[in-house]
């Protein structure tokens, strides 16, 4: 059980780093967003899996699972609801032939 | 095995100043919105880990939970009101 836990806390960790580097590295708001926001996700429920594989299941592992599912239903919510503002406001999209005219 | 959780613990808490120079440094309001919507989902994993580590995971687990719903609370209420008032572009 213990390698299990090992092995989902290190992936869900590799998918929270790919989510930071996404944040840092990507053009505009929407592609940053489309980075951070699945991984992110993907990672949060990793790890807190791994957790609850480390732990076993007792009355405070069960909370735990409770927030994978808040996590699974809040985060892509969370984020359609910032890029549907986004898109609302006016942000414009960020293009190649845009960036070679400046 | 618990060396091992602190580790991840760590890395977390660097991923988190990572994202911080997002939400400082973000060209628009919302690049700042979402990198603080990362830094609270990091925060709630650094604080069920440190449950873990200091083997109070009953107590912590509920501050997380908190901490969970309330940062989902508040990327809408951001979100809601940014599509208001339609201010995309801060003026730099």
């Amino acid at each position: 059980m213990t390698i299990l836990a090992a092995v989902l806390l290190l992936a869900g960790l590799f998918f929270l780093a790919v989510s930071a580097i996404g944040l840092l590295r990507m053009p505009d708001f929407y592609s940053r967003m489309h980075a951070s926001s699945v991984s992110e996700t993907m990672g949060a429920i990793l790890v807190l899996l791994g957790v609850v594989a480390y732990q076993g299941i007792d009355a405070a592992t069960i909370k735990v699972l409770l927030i994978v599912l808040f996590y699974a239903v809040a985060s892509p919510t969370g984020a359609h609801a910032l890029f549907r503002s986004a898109l609302k406001s006016g942000l414009e999209m960020w293009s190649a032939e845009k960036e070679n005219k400046r | 095995m618990s060396q091992l959780i602190l580790g991840v613990s760590i890395a977390l808490a660097a991923l988190m100043a990572l994202n911080l120079f997002r939400a400082l440094k973000g060209p628009t309001v919302f690049d700042r919105l979402v990198g603080v919507n990362v830094i609270g989902v990091n925060g709630v994993l650094l604080i069920v880990l440190l449950g873990v580590v200091f083997d109070r995971l009953d107590m912590f687990i509920d501050m997380a939970l908190v901490y969970a719903l309330l940062n989902f609370i508040g990327v809408l209420a951001f979100s809601k009101h940014l599509e208001k008032s339609g201010q995309a572009e801060e003026p730099s």
